[in-house]
Order: C-alpha cells, then structure tokens, then sequence
C-alpha cells in the first residue's frame, strides 16, 4: 500500500518531466533533410528544381512555347518503381506549379474530371442555375503535351553502411505525334553510415 | 532586347564580383551565416542565355582551404525591383569541397521577370536525427 502511494507520484513525475522535455517549433520547409536515407523533403525539392529549371531552359520546349503559345499540358503518373511508398503526385505538383508560375504552360487537371462533370451536371440539369449563366458544354481545350515519368532507385547495404541511389527521370511528349520533346533525369546519392554509438 | 537585358545582367555580376564588400544584400554571394566568408568564395560566374530564352547563372565556388568543407548554397533570383522571386521555393543544397578544390554549380531564372541572381552560402544547418 505504501508502495503504491510511493509510486503514484514518482510516475505521474516522470511523465511530466518527459513532456517537459518535447518541444515543438517551426523550421524552415527549404532547409536540408538528413533524419535517414528514405526519401524527403529535400529530395522532392531538388528534383523538382532541376526538371523545372532543364525545362525552361530546353531550346526544344523554347520552340513549342515560342510566341507566347502557352501549350497545355497534362500531368501523368510518375511510375515509383522504388521500394518506398513515394507520393509522386506531390513531385509532379510542386513541379506544374513552378511551370505554371514561369507564365510559359497552362495545364488541364486531369484528377479533377469528375469534379468538373459532376459541377456541369448540376449546372445543366439540377434546374437550379440560371442556364444563361451558366457554363457551355464542349469548349474545354485539349491538352496538347504530356509530362510523364519514372522514378527508381537501388539500395545497398554493406555491414554499417547504407547507401541509395535515386533517379527521376521526367518526359514531355507530344500527344499527336507521339514525340518525346523533352527529357530530364536527376540522380541523388545519399549514404549513411552507421557509429560504434548506434547513431 | 533580350539579348541585351542579358548582357547586362553578365556586367551587373562581373561588377558585383569586383566589389564584392560593398553592399552583401547587392552582391553575387551572401553570406547566411557561419564561418565560411573567405574559406568558399565564389571564383567566377557567367550568365548565359538558354536557347528557352531565360537566364541561367553558372558560377564555381572555390574551397580555400586546405581541409574538406561542407557547407550549404542555394540560388536566388531577384526581379527589376530588387526583391527575391524564388528565395522561398529554392532548396538548400548540402555540398561538400575537398581542400583547394572547386565545385560547378547552376540555376535557371524562373521566369523572364528575373534581373540577377545571388548565391547564398551557409554552414550546414541541415534538419537531422
């Protein structure tokens, strides 16, 4: 019984010297990642660094867009042929929008179809919107370009030592020719090596 | 025109280069914090113009030191009226320079609103275990 009165408090202690230690603070979202070799934060964003930055400075992408164009484009999947579960849709978003923000592309959002249709639905034959108002059928434009790619990697592991390797390889691709117009890849190496401490 | 804008932009950094103290908010390396001003420094950049019709700056950085150094850099666009087009959506880029070694390093402007550029360095502040 004693015990236990003795306890009590010495556990309800700790837990509040355990939470005292946590803290929680915001950090800067560009800042190097280096917690494991999975991929991250700064994997994503230096890929999509240098597919944007390959493509704007492409001559051939320059002549497709050239007389302020703007060609459309359509994002397709990035095939993740990694080990890891990659969200490879947050790859190819934060890569439309730096195109999209360069004035150069317009895009169609495919993964937002059934959205649109339901909204043209409604519009045409809830009986609810003004049909004055509201919007014509058949006048979407079509893409033109599809962006489309692969992402892979090969992991090695060798007593203490852990190194992956990543490729991201990015096409753009000419739906009505079938041409590839352009082409980028992004290789990322990142090894760790594990201490005698266990760090 | 476009051609022209360039030439500039190539005399604004050659510029930038030759007085490198006189304004670090104007200069083509800026210095984020550390120790590294006078151990990395930039040995020469250009800007080219890409056959898309956008800048890109190319510059070397230069270990002068004897010993390896790891460090952090990343590119900075600034438009007509001075301010940052991209700081906010550039990454931080870890690298690492052996001794008296040099490292290549390049970025496209994001768009044609870009006048110049700045490289900015920083010791490793890398978010780890």
């Amino acid at each position: 019984m004693k015990r236990t009165l003795i306890l009590v408090p010495l556990l309800a202690a700790s837990v509040a010297g355990l939470n005292g230690c946590s803290s929680v603070q915001y950090g800067d979202a560009t800042a190097v990642e280096t917690v494991n070799t999975d991929f991250g934060s700064t994997d994503l964003q230096m890929i999509a660094e240098k597919m944007v930055d390959d493509m704007l400075a492409s001559g051939a992408v320059a002549q497709i867009s050239a007389g302020g164009k703007r060609p459309i484009l359509f994002v397709d999947k990035i095939k993740n042929k990694t080990t890891e579960h990659v969200d490879t849709e947050s790859i190819t978003d934060t890569i439309s929008t730096k195109l999209l923000n360069s004035g150069k592309f317009r895009f169609v959002d495919m993964t937002a179809v059934d959205a649109v249709m339901k909204q043209m639905d409604y519009q045409k034959n809830s009986g609810l919107v003004d049909e004055a108002k509201s919007v014509q059928m058949g006048r979407q434009l079509g893409a033109q370009y599809m962006l489309y790619g692969n992402f892979s990697s090969i992991v090695k592991n060798a007593g203490s030592t852990r190194d992956v390797y990543y490729k991201f390889t990015m096409k753009l691709t000419d739906i009505e020719s079938g041409l590839v117009e352009f082409q980028s890849e992004k290789e990322i190496r990142k090894t760790k090596k594990k201490s005698l401490m266990g760090g | 025109m476009k051609r022209l804008a360039i030439a500039l932009l190539l005399g604004t950094s050659a510029a930038l280069t030759a007085c490198a103290t006189a304004n670090p908010a104007k200069d083509i390396v800026n210095y984020r914090g550390g120790d590294l001003k006078g151990t990395i420094e930039v040995a020469r950049s250009a800007v080219v113009e890409t056959p898309g019709g956008l800048p890109r700056a190319q510059a070397v950085l230069r270990n002068r030191a004897g010993v390896t150094q790891k460090f952090e850099y990343k590119f900075v666009w600034f438009d007509s009226n001075d301010m940052s087009l991209d700081e906010d959506n550039r990454p931080w880029h870890a690298a690492s320079v052996q001794g008296r070694d040099e490292l290549t390093i390049g970025a496209t402007a994001p768009s044609d609103k870009a006048k110049r550029f700045q490289i900015q360095i920083r010791d490793p502040q890398g978010v780890t275990q």
